[in-house]
């Protein structure tokens, strides 16, 4: 049995070196960003190995799903401008070298760290694990990472949701304002349409149960959130109408609403008490309602993100705004 | 409500105000936005106050307390910088509200992310977690990137992804840095961590991969070519939230984590290393503002020289020689006069393409006639930067310099004059062309008042900051890793 787990995770790094050597090799960029995607799915796997289903969950929607979405819409996006321009190389603007140095850099010095740590047999540091599983029954919740998440770190959550919103606004600011001239006709297909019809609802579903079983298990806004992203950048690629533009007031509340949410939550709480500081006796239930908030935050950057890509913000050109 | 509830205000404020004003539109945006900008300013001002009567505040955000939860601190330095970001941040505020379209997009978009970034910028000044502190200069970076894009120019465009990469750099550096840290030593608290931390390889990889991730945000030479062009091409409040508050709080995070988290730490090589890089920013920054022909590229380079002698700090404040605290209280200074004299100089820029179309420098002629109080704003601030008293400029590299005579390195002293030299021949070379007489038919032109106005209050703060030096190092001396010089006239004299 310790062989066998031994054997996997030897094939499983191997694995992982040889991926991401490949996605970066690659030439063409289609074929890095699929083996980008293998990847991020095997680093999923990685971190089921080492006992972080949370980060699982969160690599496996986020940083294999949405960011391989993300670029893929990207590309489609770049392809078209190159059909377009005679000259189709694409600038550069930092210089692949500058953070190809540093990237090497970060990668000796784990390397080193790791192998000191090997060598000398360093004790490393607990960290705050033992402090966290101590308060535990304070927090409201027996899933140790919402615990920290929400309770324990919520402020730094709260500004994550913040960077979030920021991210979204960057998209506006430089999605919303262009004009294209060929709005993509997408073809529909009756195998697409089914699949939409029948995975919309299982998506929803799914991701409130992940926000509803974050206080025990595995879960919580961010995998949530990312699957509702997930499931809006399928209805947008089916050719749904999704609104998207910040004109709409619904957008701008469900972008919005778990940073505020989570604020007034933060303030509710405060008159006798710190920031964010719940109530024993309700904690669960705040943490729960910020959590769906958030939820539909998320998947609303996300899914707006993927628009920006896919250039679905710019304004058609015979009604330009202002 | 607990006493120390006060300090979460600074934070709370702009980011309730700045997520309402995205949710409503129409006419009370800018009302909101206003009264957001307002209240977040008088919530720092207070926060500074009640540091300067009493004490360091401390609020445990959650009730946890360190090392689980997170505390926000508000000491001297904490508090010095809440009030310079309170008083920048409301002058740019107001002349935001008629800086763009009323009801156009980049107005509606303006207001959120600047009350956001803001709000990080705060964050970041309290926090008193190295986790958190990376969070907040996220908020700020994410902030900063699409306000430069909002100028809507293919060069803004291109300036702000180049700035959106290197600042990723940066941050994922630090980010490892904390990592590192948190794996060897167990703790983010910045306090913990201070008297946790043992010098071996880890810390040491640990603080260069931090220290490098901040030189590249705050642009320190030779990081800083992406400072010129992504100041210089933003909407005016923007270059001037980005040159006054943003660079200067990436510096904040160098000294916050140099002098409170690893006081432990023999760093004198790495400082020397970093004055090094201090002196050719200041050298080669004022040699290229010297040759631009544009005013905003003029003054971002002139940002780029001055962040140099901010970072004189490290090889000159040395606990171990007696007096050289000097250095920090300089620094300090300096950095809080350049944050106000350098956003006056980006506002008045922005006035001066608002009414002529443009900014090169060298079709400015008689802009004094035209524009009399814009160029009295922008020469007040000209002189805070070439460091002439009464100015806080002058103050700061007095105290720079004779830090660098107390602890015998002469060489700093050499660069901090020349570069005081180099900053008067760049002011001078735009006042000349200012203070030609304009041709004879040249037609009376009209300053946007408010505008106007902000930015000569900040022009005057700015150069008489040299008077206000012992309330601000009163403030400064609560709970001051290094021992101040009491503030006395004399304490100037060499």
């Amino acid at each position: 049995m310790m062989l066998d787990g031994l054997s996997f995770d030897l094939v499983l790094s191997i694995a992982l070196i040889a991926l991401a050597t490949a996605a970066l090799r690659a030439r063409d960029l289609f074929k890095g960003i699929v083996i980008f995607m293998l990847f991020g799915l095997l680093v999923a796997i990685a971190w089921v190995r080492v006992h972080a289903p949370d980060l699982a969950l969160a690599e496996a929607a986020i940083g294999s799903g949405i960011t391989g979405a993300l670029f893929l819409g990207a590309l489609s996006r770049i392809e078209r401008k190159k059909q377009r321009a005679a000259s189709g190389r694409l600038e550069n603007p930092v210089g692949g070298s500058t953070a190809g140095a540093w990237a090497v850099l970060l990668t000796l010095v784990l390397t080193g760290q790791l192998a000191l740590a090997v060598w000398r047999g360093w004790g490393y540091s607990d960290g705050l694990a033992g402090d966290v599983l101590s308060r535990m029954d304070e927090s409201g919740v027996s899933n140790p990472v919402t615990a920290v998440i929400l309770n324990f770190r919520a402020y730094d959550t709260l500004l994550e949701i913040g960077v979030l919103l920021l991210a979204v606004l960057g998209v506006y600011v430089v999605g919303e304002g262009q004009t294209v001239r060929d709005r993509r006709s997408t073809r529909r297909s009756e195998v697409l349409e089914t699949f939409v019809h029948l995975l919309t609802p299982a998506v929803v579903l799914t991701a409130g149960y992940l926000v509803w079983v974050g206080y025990k298990e595995p879960g919580g806004a961010f995998q949530a959130g990312a699957l509702l992203g997930g499931a809006g950048v399928v209805l947008l690629l089916s050719g749904r109408e999704l609104p998207l533009h910040s004109a709409r007031a619904v957008v701008r509340i469900a972008l919005g609403g778990g940073l505020l949410a989570f604020l007034l939550a933060g303030l509710a709480v405060m008159q006798d008490r710190a920031f964010l500081e719940y109530p024993r006796a309700s904690a669960k239930y705040i943490m729960l309602m910020i959590e769906l908030a958030c939820t539909v935050s998320i998947g609303a950057v996300l899914t707006i993100l993927f628009a920006g890509c896919a250039n679905l913000l710019a304004t058609p050109s015979e009604e330009e705004g202002s | 409500m607990t006493q120390s509830s006060i300090l979460i205000w600074p934070v709370l404020l702009p980011l309730i105000f700045g997520t309402v004003v995205f949710l409503i539109r129409g006419r009370s945006v800018l009302l909101l936005s206003l009264a957001g900008a307002i209240g977040t300013a008088l919530a720092s001002f207070r926060v500074s106050h009640a540091v300067h009567q009493s004490f360091t505040l401390v609020h445990e955000v959650g009730g946890w307390g360190a090392p689980l939860g997170i505390v926000l601190r508000a000491d001297g330095l904490a508090a010095v910088m809440l009030g310079l970001s309170g008083l920048v941040g409301l002058v740019i505020s107001v002349y935001s509200l008629t800086y763009f379209k009323s009801g156009s997009r980049k107005q509606q978009l303006f207001w959120p992310i600047w009350l956001l970034l803001w709000g990080g910028l705060n964050g970041l000044f309290i926090s008193g977690d190295i986790f958190n502190l990376y969070v907040t200069l996220e908020l700020v970076s994410l902030g900063a990137i699409p306000l430069i894009a909002l100028a809507g120019t293919r060069d803004a465009i291109k300036a702000s992804l180049r700035y959106l990469l290197l600042a990723l750099l940066g941050s994922m550096s630090y980010l490892f840095g904390v990592g590192l840290l948190y794996m060897r030593f167990g703790v983010l608290d910045l306090a913990m961590l201070g008297n946790a931390i043992t010098p071996d390889l880890t810390a040491y990889a640990a603080i260069a991969l931090m220290i490098g991730g901040l030189i590249i945000k705050s642009a320190l030479f030779p990081m800083h070519f992406w400072l010129p062009p992504a100041h210089s091409s933003a909407p005016a409040p923007v270059s001037a939230a980005l040159s006054g508050l943003v660079v200067t709080a990436s510096f904040y995070m160098v000294a916050r984590l140099w002098f409170y988290a690893f006081p432990a730490l023999d760093l004198a090589k790495l400082g020397q290393l970093i004055g090094l890089l201090g002196c050719g920013a200041i050298l080669w920054g004022g040699w290229q503002a010297m040759r631009q022909e544009r005013l905003k590229m003029l003054v971002a380079y002139s940002t780029v020289s001055q962040i140099g002698y901010l970072f004189l700090v490290f090889p000159l404040c040395n606990t171990a020689v007696e007096g050289s605290g000097i250095a920090w209280s300089g620094s300090i200074l300096f950095a809080v006069s350049h944050a106000i004299a350098k956003s006056g100089a980006f506002l008045a820029a922005g006035i001066f393409i608002n009414v002529y179309g443009h900014d090169r420098i060298s079709e400015l002629r008689g802009a004094g006639r035209q524009l009399p109080m814009v160029t009295f704003a922008f020469a007040l601030a000209g002189v805070n930067l070439m460091g002439l008293p009464p100015s806080g400029g002058f103050v700061g590299k007095w105290m720079l310099l004779k830090a660098a005579f107390i602890t015998g390195q002469w060489g700093y002293g050499v660069v901090i004059v020349c570069g005081g030299l180099l900053a008067f021949c760049y002011i001078f070379r735009v006042l000349e062309q200012f203070m030609t007489t304009p041709d004879e038919n040249a037609p009376q032109l009209k300053a946007p008042v408010v505008m106007t106005y902000s930015v000569l209050s900040l022009a005057v703060v700015a150069v008489s900051l040299g008077f206000f030096t012992p309330v601000l190092l009163g403030v400064l001396g609560v709970d001051s890793p290094v021992s101040l010089v009491s503030f006395a006239p004399e304490a100037l004299l060499p």
